[in-house]
């Protein structure tokens, strides 16, 4: 079978998992490795955001959610972006045509660390989830579902209308910039990015092989721009459309000591 | 060089699995978490 679709069947398999939660058991209090909202009415799982968010509200250190970041980390760096997050899964939808025409600039990569450290900040100041406020994911997977379960629930205030608005300027520059809010502004991102450093899963580039044809600089949906940055870069979310698109096999996942 | 690595790298594991092992308690207030809605995702507060 193909990387490509091997990832495609990772994604699908991953949203399915992440929304067992319809069956009341399979609600647990495990945190998922990507950006999937606790509030979908059939989340299995909890966004490390949120729960992060939370645990500075009521003052205390979040160590299981650290340690089970940690260890998603380690063993697979940034890899659950590209194979597993169903917003990731949106963006590679909305930019499946994009790609070549997309922003090539890794400039203002940092924003996202800016973000997070926003997000932990307003926590501690607000005592208050703001970062779920606007979350597009939020919007996406809790706020519109959530609606269509329970139309009798609320009404349609101030912080709905502030969803659909993150939710529709998120989707119309994931059409323009391929995996936006992945390179540019998701906070777990930033905390998943720092582990492809010393993530046991990368990429190996054999230097002797490659022929500098840059088709694997081309396909890449974050925009790497030097090839010594494939796999180690921050931005990598390892998603292996390099691996395959390397006509000389110089590109390969690889387990590193 | 690599040994070294590894070691580390085994060391940040075991660190966090026991990060986890002695915060096992947060597992329900998580769960608790997940089981209830969140207003500030679903946009009602």
């Amino acid at each position: 079978m193909k990387l490509g679709n091997k990832r495609r069947l990772t994604q699908i398999a991953a949203f399915i998992i992440s929304n067992l939660g319809f069956i009341r058991i399979f609600k647990t209090g495990f945190v998922c490795p990507f950006l999937y909202c606790y509030g979908c009415p059939f989340a299995a799982f909890g966004c490390p955001i949120g729960i992060v968010q939370n645990f500075i509200i009521y003052q205390q250190f979040p160590l299981f959610t650290t340690g089970s970041l940690g260890i998603y980390g380690v063993l697979l760096g940034r890899a659950f972006c590209g194979w597993a997050c169903p917003f990731g899964t949106l963006h590679d939808i909305l930019s499946h045509s994009n790609v070549k025409r997309s922003i090539q600039t890794r400039n203002h990569w940092y924003v996202k660390y800016i973000i997070l450290l926003l997000t932990l900040g307003l926590a501690w100041v607000a005592l208050d989830t703001v970062f779920c406020k606007f979350c597009p994911s939020g919007s996406l997977f809790a706020a519109i579902p959530f609606r269509l379960i329970y139309p009798e629930a609320a009404e349609f205030g101030l912080f709905f209308y502030i969803h659909m608005l993150t939710l529709a300027l998120t989707i119309v520059l994931a059409l323009l910039i391929s995996r936006f809010w992945c390179r540019y502004l998701c906070p777990l991102g930033a905390i998943a990015g720092a582990f492809n450093k010393v993530g046991i899963l990368t990429i190996d580039w054999d230097e002797a092989k490659c022929k500098k044809c840059k088709n694997c600089l081309d396909v890449c949906v974050m925009r790497i721009t030097e090839m010594k940055e494939v796999g180690s870069s921050t931005d990598c979310i390892l998603c292996g459309r390099c691996v395959e698109a390397c006509p000389e096999k110089a590109l390969s996942f690889k387990i590193k000591s | 060089m690599y040994k070294a690595h590894f070691k580390l790298k085994l060391l940040l594991l075991v660190s966090f699995v026991f990060m986890i092992a002695l915060n096992i308690n947060d597992y329900w207030l998580i769960e608790t978490l997940v089981r209830y809605v969140c207003t500030s995702c679903v946009g009602i507060g």
